[in-house]
């Protein structure tokens, strides 16, 4: 059995996680306030843009090929802030509540995350890290990175699809990007749950190790 | 569990306390006390070497086959 462990890197990742706790605490509460004004059609104050961006590449044709670009209507044109990251504004009630609701799950997937490993290196650090919990912690984290990896890139390729023809970008192209789309979240998450899957064997040896006299 | 162990019949025979046996030993307490209630899935030799000699008996003396076969 070893010892609780004072080691620095396990002091400092426990700093890192409580500053990542508070900040994903302060990152929750202003989603959650920005859910509740764009519902109840607040008006965000001046100069607050609701901005995000879109796994969109942006192509430029040569001035002589581009061709007279289709007139977008004023009102259903998307602010574009920026050309290489395709950063928009949204500007109807609709788009912004399902940004506000995504960016909320989001932001409470990572908050649940930072929790499960505070816990995880709570154990690790009294010296009990093949608890019985600890699999289960790893578990939990490995099918939240599966879900919301996925749900961040799949909802900003649906975005981004939903809005192509609305970008206004004069003499470029636009065409969704799918390596904008963190498809590494899947392998990551995998990656959690094999190590879930070896840390219950670990769990197991290390019953068996303290019944053993 | 069809092996039984017979430490405490052991230690009131030698008139020693589970205490006194594991400072002799050098096994926990608490280990010990999982061995004695039968909770122990495993004992090291080198335990049972240990006990042996601070008990003064053989291993047959401490661990009994109860006849059952296992796992039932």
């Amino acid at each position: 059995m070893t010892g609780p462990s004072r080691s620095p890197l396990a002091r400092t990742l426990s700093f890192i996680l409580a500053a990542l706790w508070y900040l994903c605490l302060a990152w929750n509460a202003v989603m959650l306030a920005f859910l509740i004004a764009v519902i109840g059609g607040i008006k965000m104050p001046e100069g607050v843009v609701v901005m995000t961006p879109l796994p969109v590449a942006v192509t430029y044709l040569k001035e002589s090929e581009s061709s007279p670009g289709t007139v977008i209507p004023e009102e259903r044109a998307i602010v574009v802030k920026g050309h290489t990251d395709i950063i928009v504004d949204f500007k109807e009630k609709q788009d912004r509540v399902i940004l506000a609701v995504v960016m909320l799950i989001l932001s409470l997937g990572a908050l649940l995350i930072v929790r499960e490993l505070r816990a995880i290196l709570r154990e690790v650090k009294s010296g009990r890290p093949f608890s019985a919990e600890n699999p289960k912690r790893l578990k939990r984290i490995g099918w939240l990175v599966l879900a919301l990896g996925p749900l961040e890139g799949g909802w900003a390729m649906w975005m981004a699809s939903r809005f192509l023809d609305r970008l206004a970008i004069p003499g470029a192209t636009l065409s969704i990007n799918l390596m904008m789309i963190h498809f590494d979240s899947i392998l990551l998450g995998l990656l959690i749950l094999l190590i879930a899957r070896i840390f219950e064997l670990g769990v197991r040896l290390q019953e068996e190790q303290d019944l053993t006299v | 569990m069809p092996i039984n162990v017979n430490l405490d019949l052991m230690l009131v025979r030698r008139k020693m306390s589970l205490t006194e046996l594991s400072e002799k030993v050098g096994v926990t307490l608490a280990n010990l006390s999982v061995l004695k209630t039968g909770k122990a899935r495993a004992i090291r030799f080198s335990t049972l070497e240990a006990i042996c000699a601070a008990l003064d008996c053989q291993p047959g003396d401490l661990l009994e086959f109860s006849g059952k076969p296992a796992g039932e």
